[in-house]
């Protein structure tokens, strides 16, 4: 069996796909200056891949723009307004979709655990409801990029990263894992009507 | 023709009912617990689409629980999943379900798999040639 | 830029017509990523002076390409089914009984990126009349690129969701990163080669069964009769012709007939033209 390189390719060609087919949308990659991940004003969606490879699939956007991705997906008219919380399921249901697909891609055993959605800042978005705070900062710190991806999103910059857990300039570059009980929280507090 | 869609994402029930309710079928939606709710009130779908990964109950326990079930047994099980090892697709078909469509997939595809089932509602109407 | 109403619209109806695959509205995106490159090639600033370009002057090669371009990831196995299993119940098991030779030779004369010789493949490997065979499928195309992917026998997901049953999928690939492969066996079975329809035929020798869909709408009816007549002589007396669903021989080629194939119908050359 061939390794498979967790590499810009492999990130760019799962987006591809996933954009064309979920969104309905050329991924078209950003021309523009590369946000540096930390500032970029957010909504956050990640995916945790753990075994035999561990690591975060991770996307994120600003407010507006996670608002007409979600558009997009679900195909909502112009005069539909999705409520805050299908907004982040849809980015939650995007980062689920790309971390399967690059779990698929990789060699040896690796589960997928639920996608987890917080905002990092609270701009347009400032009546959705509390989520559990993303616990990522100090994971930002220890995981370097393995591949980052921005796509330009109606001239709004989506970031798609798969972060390593144990990237090789990394001393200690072992995070704990997400507990899967605040991982289904997430999606269950989505849930409630 | 009703079809029963099992996934933990509203986004993703919707998009998949929304295809369903378009080539003609009834559609009900809920995760994997609320699956077997609906099951057990009826009336019984001709079709699940199933997720893999979902809190509570995950998509493959879900379709060994309805294969366990005689009276369920004529329900046509498709995966609509992210999961896409091979390994995972030969589980699942081993664990009862017929069908699996990989996450993303388009409508055409999701059009498609139903063909292969022979689960595409007829429209009324037509003449055969 | 943004792809005009009219372009677009012109861009659905050659793919409907050519291909039969219906782009939906709303597949605007799709046609001017598609379409960007090719204009590029073609010398035109953007899409919309490209299609116009193809609009005034009726360019079949340049067609061609655009149907390509727009069908990838829209392309299915098995397309339309029934000649498929056709070919699974009746058509393979009726060759085999005038076969001692135990050889099957089958071309698919359009093969683009690969689907449907590698679909006769997997029905041939799973027709049990057909255990032990040898079945040599040639697939030709005039297009080198899209030969090239479909020797590469590599699919990307969406590509495989396109009405290949998961038993199948499970049987007949493996996962390579974010794509699948067609397996050795698959591979073994065919072989594929450049070939422009409109000349003369290379010696290929003699065939089974002809697989020739969704191609003769390309050429004007001097051409189509020419290549239906040439197809003639490199099938065999008792082989089976396949068109795309909405062709037919009829004025054009009255040398052949159309019989029942399990739910499809195939063409065989009349007894009075073998």
């Amino acid at each position: 069996m061939t390794t498979v390189a967790l590499d810009d390719e492999l990130v760019g060609a799962v987006v591809e796909q996933v954009w064309e087919s979920l969104l309905g949308a050329v991924a078209r990659p950003w021309a523009g200056p590369r946000p540096a991940g930390a500032t970029v004003p957010t909504v956050r969606a990640q995916v945790r891949l753990s075994g035999d490879w561990n690591g975060l699939v991770r996307l994120t956007c600003d407010p507006a723009t996670a608002e007409t991705l979600a558009a997009a997906m679900l195909m909502s008219g112009p005069d539909e307004a999705l409520p805050e919380e299908d907004v982040l399921d849809a980015v939650g249901e995007v980062v689920n979709v790309v971390g399967g697909n690059v779990k698929g891609a990789l060699v040896g055993r690796t589960s997928l655990g639920l996608p987890q959605v917080a905002l990092a800042a609270r701009a347009a978005l400032a009546a959705l409801p509390a989520l559990p705070a993303v616990a990522d900062d100090a994971a930002r710190s220890l995981a370097v990029p393995t591949s980052r991806c921005v796509l330009d999103w109606h001239g709004a910059p989506v970031v798609v990263e798969v972060l390593g857990d144990d990237a090789p300039d990394v001393p200690d570059g072992r995070q704990q894992p997400d507990s899967s009980s605040q991982q289904a929280k997430t999606r269950q507090e989505k849930r409630k009507p | 023709m009703r079809a029963l869609v099992v996934d933990d994402s509203r986004a993703m029930r919707r998009i998949v009912a929304r295809i369903l309710t378009g080539i003609g079928y009834d559609v009900e939606a809920g995760d994997g617990q609320q699956a077997l709710d609906v099951l057990a009130r009826g009336p019984k779908p001709h079709l699940a689409c199933i997720d893999w990964n979902m809190p509570v109950m995950d998509g493959l326990s879900l379709v060994v629980r309805v294969r366990e079930n005689p009276q369920w047994r004529d329900i046509t099980l498709m995966m609509v999943t992210t999961e896409s090892e091979h390994s995972q697709i030969v589980r699942a078909l081993a664990a009862g379900a017929h069908e699996y469509l990989i996450k993303p997939f388009t409508s055409d595809s999701l059009r498609e798999k139903l063909d292969l089932l022979g689960l595409v509602p007829a429209p009324t109407g037509e003449v055969a040639s | 830029m943004t792809i005009a109403p009219e372009a677009f619209t012109f861009v659905r109806d050659l793919v409907r017509r050519e291909s039969a695959i219906v782009l939906d509205t709303g597949k605007e995106y799709l046609v001017e990523s598609r379409l960007t490159p090719l204009a590029r090639q073609a010398g035109q600033v953007d899409v919309n002076a490209f299609v116009s370009a193809l609009r005034s002057r009726y360019n079949p090669v340049l067609t061609r390409q655009v149907v390509e371009a727009l069908t990838t990831n829209e392309t299915s196995w098995f397309r339309d089914g029934d000649p498929f299993a056709a070919l699974r119940s009746d058509l393979f098991p009726a060759l085999a009984r005038n076969r001692p030779s135990r050889q099957l030779r089958v071309w698919c004369a359009a093969c683009s990126s690969g689907q449907e010789p590698y679909s006769v493949a997997m029905t041939a490997l799973d027709t049990p009349a057909l255990t032990g065979w040898k079945v040599e499928i040639v697939a030709t195309d005039l297009n080198e690129e899209v030969l090239a992917r479909a020797r590469a026998g590599t699919y990307s997901q969406l590509e495989v969701n396109r009405g290949l049953p998961a038993t199948t999928l499970v049987r007949h690939f493996t996962r390579d990163g974010a794509h699948w492969r067609i397996t050795p066996a698959l591979a073994a079975a065919v072989t594929f080669r450049p070939l422009n329809l409109v000349r003369p035929f290379p010696a290929m020798g003699t065939f089974d069964v002809v697989l020739l869909r969704n191609v003769l709408i390309y050429f004007d009816l001097p051409t189509k009769r020419d290549i239906l007549r040439r197809v003639r002589q490199v099938l065999s007396p008792d082989g089976y012709l396949f068109l795309g669903a909405a062709e037919m021989t009829m004025g054009v080629d009255d040398s052949w007939e159309r019989v029942p194939a399990g739910r499809s119908s195939v063409y065989q050359v009349r007894g009075d033209a073998r």
